[in-house]
């Protein structure tokens, strides 16, 4: 049986969205817009709201989670079509996510070592956390970002506290609103992530409290951004992070603790793997439950194991080199993220408000709880 | 042998294993003749025939020599029955009377009496010091309490030192240890269940519990564990222990171990159940969670703010045995970078000239210290400092000198040492030092990297166990904020409103209002 | 997958992975410094500081310095690096390098020669001070042997951290911002220098003036005065520092100065299309001592010493504003400012900045305060 605390929800969620944004969005916040990359990131509040009340009003208007939510509302044929879409793009999703964090590790840490290497030291760790099931999962998260969120923000606080100066936030203002707007779609990919609410949303203790849950992981998660991109700009200005593959990091590594911990890099390496092993098994346990219910099979775990390979070649082969690994993160994957988590979702809410649904059936809600609990 | 000769004998009625499930007969020469079979061979067998009482009865005593008590046998068995019973007022009806009741109810002075039908039972009351007794033409025994034997006084538990607080501990007599917790619990709602276990030690085995307090779903969850337990035999409430955890493929352990009554009192109170052998001085408490294992009850007895500060210093010291080698191996393997130059350049002058990468040089005195380690708890009390000096000496010394190892190691593995004796739990120890050569070889293989995939794989494994129902991390995972604060520090008592949640607790409140807890 | 199996997988990956990028001590040097110069042949000449490692308790003796300073030329910087392998038996950790000297020669061709590597390369610390050496070689400056310091490179960082409290006369740069610096349009970048001179113990190393950048070349210098002022002008908090005024009996006398604590605020502002720059200093400091034999300390002295000391202060900052001006390198970051403060104003300039900048007028508003005089409060009384 699952049950999912409203806490575990939310952590799950800040966990979802926060690790790879840490790294990447101040990167393109700041080549897109220099000193006035922040701004962008305050602005994705109001459509990041925009998109909280598509995923909740879906939300409440499904009687079952995500992938069975689209069958119900867009009807059987679609429904699985759409769904079998959604199981390879949850393999993308982790493929990435995979390729990204290992060749920020060549980068940056261990250059020699091959990324198949660290790619099936990862995969290895994900399926032994997938195969522990989602109970458990929900704790793994509680404790990734009660670790991870609180180490990221004192990290990049004693950096504004050594290295930043106000003065290099300005100037302000004389924006490109081309840029700006690209900026915002840019925080906007990460934000629509808070999608996989429609299936955690299911099981959690309370589906009403969905909502607020979402806004407090937006907040969070805009308040990281935030934070972090002024702390870039405060240490590094308005230049030289757009050069910065990882500005982040390279932030990081100025970091010096009483003159004898230093070049801390491979600390924060560390906690961050955390949260990107967070952020893979979600997506990847998202594609084995997509897979479990789309083919009516008994269990998720086993497939962990099954889809492994699949995970790992495709992780291998997304790119050549790092470049294009660069243009897949900045141009492909905020179009596929924006497809899959925003314009099937917005067409799924309109096949809602065209259709009128009979307001709180408690039978049906029974059904779904049942059917979560299954999991 | 014996098995050789069961089969020759197999026709005969007289087998030990037959006559054990039959029921005591009537006629005492009868019994005579079986009881010789029961007991044959066991030199240490009294059977002690004679008769009593005016129309002369024959009677039969047998006990153990050695458990049981002769003087109290002599005293209020056999000389009321040999001698009082002219005195016994109503001779006349004597003869008319039931002999057995009479025996049983009115002659026979022990605190126990009990009476026994079948050679089962009988041969099972004799084994733990009873004496019995078979009176002609009764098909009964009749079973005394003469219990008495040699036991360890009560000492000061030496795995589980405390400075301040309560010294007593237990010892290997089952009743003791009851009593002792009983004493501490002087409420009717304070239960005891008996369980006898082992098919041929017949052990007593024991689950204790709150009832107000401890959850009933999880009482019933004990006890039917507990009664799906057959074998030959319990000697240590670890043989109960592998049967009753829930997952028995790792590494962690999911029960505390415990020496010391006012310890059992702590966890009892909390709601958790105490399961104890007879001849095991060890008591079992089950759930628990991992934040048992940097907590001592001696924070419980110190006043909070220096508690709290040596439970912080024990979770460093927890995270320091357990990472510091493969830390150190990673940093000088790989990660140079992160230390300054001066500290760098003086552990690459000891390390010029030894012969062995730094994995394999931390692996060897790792090992070395647990041998070392291994050979301080089993060696003779006279012969212990000299090994610990030969230890030091020539692992600590002669190897530097050699130039075999490097000074800085010696420094970390000592301190590794250091810090995971400072670990109140041995278990708790144990499962470190296992995986501290997990983390060893990680961290040679990827560095910090190799280190933090070791360590998330552990925190998968220990957030999908449970101890009963418990989460593992608990209360870490899932969180409880009101728990949370006595995890990381220890909580002053006038905090301790309410007790940690168990799954199906009925009553958290610890103080002011509540439910009425006073019985 | 079984228990068994998977510990064996786990076993064969970390094998397979094993030493991939083991940097065993015994194996490798820790370099202490780097210095990088532009010879004859427009190549790159690496020199590196190599820190022997010294034994605890055991004096490495006077025969043998704590160092050796192994270089290599070659088209680039990594070609240079990887050359020494072929001549040098140990892998050079770069990582712990905290000292970058960059050569005269290369200073003032072409900083592009390095700045791609170094902020490419992960090993290469961006916190490192910065230095450009002056009328030596890079290598000789790591060559030199410093008293009672066992590592020139070390003893360079410790130079410009002393100083800035004892005497407060240049400004210390670290790599990242000496890059920033160099990326960012409006202000340029500026490091000490370093020179050998001849000491009692042979050779020694000197922080001798600031070298003055303007794009990727060096133009020119400023001297230990406009190299105190730059130090002043430069916005924001700094502290100590020693200033020197003519005694104000006129005899020749000299009063010291010890300034505690300073802040400059820089705001340019626009007057008749013309750009002044308004810098505002306030310090604080502690009268030292004096050379003269006057009673100098009375309470109507004091503001005559502030108005020394803020003159003083003034004419340093103008000194530095002045050279700079002249090598036509805005130093100062002032181009930045009118970014910041009027960003409108900067996109139509920026393209002409080149040359508004020598003819930017400042307006230098000081003010000092004396606090403390130590243990005395007049001077000596002589007989």
């Amino acid at each position: 049986m699952v049950r999912i605390s409203n806490f575990q929800l939310y952590c799950i969620l800040i966990v979802f969205l926060t690790p790879l944004a840490f790294l990447q969005t101040p990167q393109i916040l700041t080549a897109l817009l220099q000193q006035n990359g922040w701004m962008a990131a305050v602005m994705t509040i109001i459509p990041g709201y925009m998109m909280i009340f598509v995923f909740n009003h879906i939300l409440r208007k499904s009687q079952n989670p995500f992938p069975q939510l689209i069958t119900e509302h867009l009807g059987t044929f679609l429904g699985k079509g759409i769904g079998f879409l959604y199981i390879l793009f949850f393999v993308f999703l982790t493929s990435y996510t995979l390729r990204f964090f290992t060749d920020f590790i060549e980068t940056n840490v261990l250059p020699g070592t091959p990324i198949s290497i660290h790619i099936g030291v990862l995969i290895l760790a994900l399926v032994i956390g997938i195969k522990s099931g989602i109970g458990s999962l929900a704790r793994l998260h509680e404790i990734i970002a009660i670790i991870g969120v609180p180490f990221a923000v004192i990290m990049v606080g004693i950096i504004v506290g050594q290295q930043g100066s106000v003065e290099k936030l300005l100037p302000l203002g004389h924006l490109d609103y081309q840029d700006f707007a690209l900026a915002i779609g840019g925080t906007m990919f990460v934000v629509c992530k808070l999608f996989i609410i429609l299936t955690f949303g299911f099981w959690c203790e309370d589906k009403s409290k969905a909502f607020s849950i979402m806004a407090k992981a937006l907040w969070t998660y805009i308040i990281v951004i935030v934070f972090t991109t002024l702390a870039i700009i405060m240490t590094f200005g308005g230049i030289i992070p757009s050069v910065l593959i990882f500005p982040t990091f390279s932030m990081i590594t100025l970091v010096n603790i009483g003159d004898f911990i230093q070049n801390i890099d491979i600390i924060f390496i560390g906690v961050w793997i955390l949260g990107i092993y967070g952020v893979t098994v979600i997506s990847w346990f998202m594609a084995c439950y997509c897979t479990q219910v789309l083919l009516n099979l008994h269990d998720y775990k086993f497939l962990a194991a099954a889809s492994s390979l699949v995970i790992g070649i495709v992780s291998i082969l997304i790119s050549a080199n790092i470049l294009e690994l660069l243009v897949v993160t900045r141009i492909l994957m905020p179009v596929i993220q924006g497809l899959f988590f925003i314009i099937i979702p917005l067409l799924i809410l309109l096949a809602i408000l065209l259709k009128s649904y009979p307001a709180g059936n408690p039978v049906l809600n029974k059904q779904n709880n049942q059917r979560g609990n299954t999991a | 042998m014996r098995y050789i000769k069961n089969k020759e004998n197999s026709s005969k009625p007289e087998q030990p294993q037959e006559i054990i499930k039959t029921d005591i007969s009537s006629s005492l020469d009868e019994n005579r003749e079986q009881l010789d079979i029961l007991f044959q061979a066991c030199s240490d067998m009294v059977i002690r025939e004679f008769s009593f009482g005016s129309p002369e009865t024959r009677g039969l005593l047998l006990y153990y020599d050695g458990l049981v008590n002769k003087d109290e046998i002599e005293q209020n068995i056999l000389r009321p029955l040999l001698l009082g019973i002219d005195m016994v007022e109503g001779k006349e009806e004597f003869d008319q009377k039931d002999v057995f009741q009479e025996a049983k109810n009115k002659i026979i002075s022990t605190a126990e009496i009990k009476a026994a039908k079948t050679w089962d039972d009988l041969s099972h009351h004799v084994s733990s010091g009873d004496s019995v007794l078979l009176i002609d033409g009764y098909a009964d025994g009749i079973i005394a309490g003469t219990r008495s034997w040699q036991t360890r006084s009560i000492a000061t538990p030496e795995n589980e030192v405390v400075i301040f607080g309560p010294k007593e501990g237990f010892n290997e007599t089952l009743r003791f240890n009851t009593a002792q917790i009983r004493r501490r619990l002087k409420s009717s709602n304070f239960k005891i269940e008996t369980f006898v276990l082992g098919r041929i030690t017949k052990t007593d085995v024991i689950m204790c519990y709150i009832q107000n307090i401890a959850p009933a779903s999880l009482i019933e969850e004990i006890k039917k564990r507990i009664n799906e337990i057959d074998i030959d035999g319990v000697l240590d409430t670890n043989y109960i222990k592998e049967f009753i955890i829930d997952d028995n493929k790792t590494l962690f352990s999911q029960v505390t171990h415990t020496e010391r009554p006012d310890r059992v009192c702590g966890h009892l109170l909390e709601g958790r159940i105490c399961i104890m052998v007879d001849g095991s001085p060890m008591a079992l408490i089950v759930p628990i969670s991992f934040s048992e294992f940097i907590s001592s009850p001696d924070d419980y007895y110190t006043y909070y703010i220096p508690a709290s500060l040596i439970r912080l210093l024990r979770f460093t010291a927890f995270w320091m045995s357990l990472l510091l080698p493969s830390l150190y191996v990673a940093v000088i393997s790989y990660h140079h970078e992160m230390i300054p130059t001066a500290l760098l350049l003086t552990i690459a002058a000891s390390r010029e000239g030894v012969p062995f990468p730094s994995f394999v040089e931390a692996f060897l005195l790792e090992a070395m210290f647990e041998m070392l380690r291994e050979a301080g708890i089993r060696l003779p009390r006279a012969v212990g400092p000299a090994v610990s000096i030969v230890g030091a000496l020539i692992i600590g010394d002669a190897a530097v000198r050699a130039g075999l190892v490097s000074t800085p190691m010696v420094v970390i593995v000592a301190a590794t040492g250091i810090a995971s004796f400072v670990s109140p739990s041995y278990n708790a120890s144990l499962i470190v030092r296992i995986l501290r050569f997990g983390f060893l070889a990680a961290s040679a293989m990827l560095g910090f990297l190799g280190i933090m995939i070791v360590l998330v794989i552990m925190l998968v494994k220990m957030v999908s166990m449970s101890s009963f129902g418990v989460p593992y991390l608990a209360p870490l995972a899932p969180l409880d904020l009101s728990q949370i604060t006595d995890i990381m520090v220890r909580r002053p008592w006038f905090l301790n409103r309410r007790r940690p949640y168990l799954e199906g607790m009925q009553n958290q409140t610890r103080q002011g209002g509540g439910k009425d807890e006073a019985t | 997958m079984r228990p068994l199996g998977r510990i064996i997988i786990i076993i064969i990956l970390l094998a397979t992975a094993a030493g991939c990028q083991v940097q065993e001590l015994n194996n490798s040097a820790v370099v202490s410094g780097m210095g990088v110069e532009l010879d004859n042949e427009q190549q790159i000449r690496l020199s590196l500081q190599m820190a022997s490692p010294t034994v605890p308790g055991q004096s490495s003796g006077d025969s043998e310095p704590a160092f050796k300073v192994v270089s290599e030329t070659g088209r680039s910087f990594t070609e240079s690096l990887k050359k020494m392998v072929l001549s040098f038996p140990r892998d050079p950790i770069l990582s712990q390098s905290n000292l970058l000297i960059l050569g005269e020669n290369l200073a003032s061709t072409d900083l592009a020669w390095i700045a791609d590597v170094s902020l490419r390369n992960p090993e290469i610390r961006k916190s490192a001070g910065v230095v450009v050496a002056r009328d030596a070689s890079p290598e000789d400056i790591l060559n030199t042997e410093v008293l009672l310091e066992s590592l020139s490179a070390v003893a360079i960082n410790k130079l410009l951290e002393n100083q800035e409290t004892q005497v407060g006369i240049y400004q210390e740069v670290t790599y990242d911002q000496f890059l920033n610096n160099l990326a960012e349009p409006g202000v340029e970048p500026a490091a000490p220098q370093v020179s050998l001179f001849d000491s009692l113990n042979g050779k020694a190393i000197k922080l001798n003036g600031t070298a003055v950048f303007k794009g990727r070349k060096m133009v020119g210098e400023l001297n230990a005065r406009e190299s105190r002022g730059f130090r002043l002008i430069n916005p924001g908090r700094i502290q100590g520092g020693l200033i020197h005024i003519p005694s104000p009996f006129g005899n020749q006398g000299t009063v010291g100065i010890e300034m505690i604590r300073s802040q400059t605020k820089v705001e340019p502002t626009i007057s008749d299309g013309q750009i002044v720059m308004k810098i505002e200093f306030a310090g604080e400091g502690n009268y030292y001592e004096q050379t003269s034999s006057e009673d100098i300390l009375k309470l109507d002295n004091i503001p005559i010493l502030e108005k020394l000391t803020e003159n003083r202060i003034k004419s340093d900052m103008q000194a530095c504003v002045k050279q700079a001006q002249k090598l036509n390198s805005d130093i100062l970051g002032w181009g930045t400012m009118v970014n910041a403060k009027n960003p409108d104003l900067w996109n139509e300039i920026s393209d002409k900045w080149d040359q508004l900048f020598p003819g930017v007028q400042t307006d230098i508003r000081v003010d000092f305060s004396i606090r403390r005089t130590y243990l005395t409060s007049s001077s000596l009384i002589y007989k």
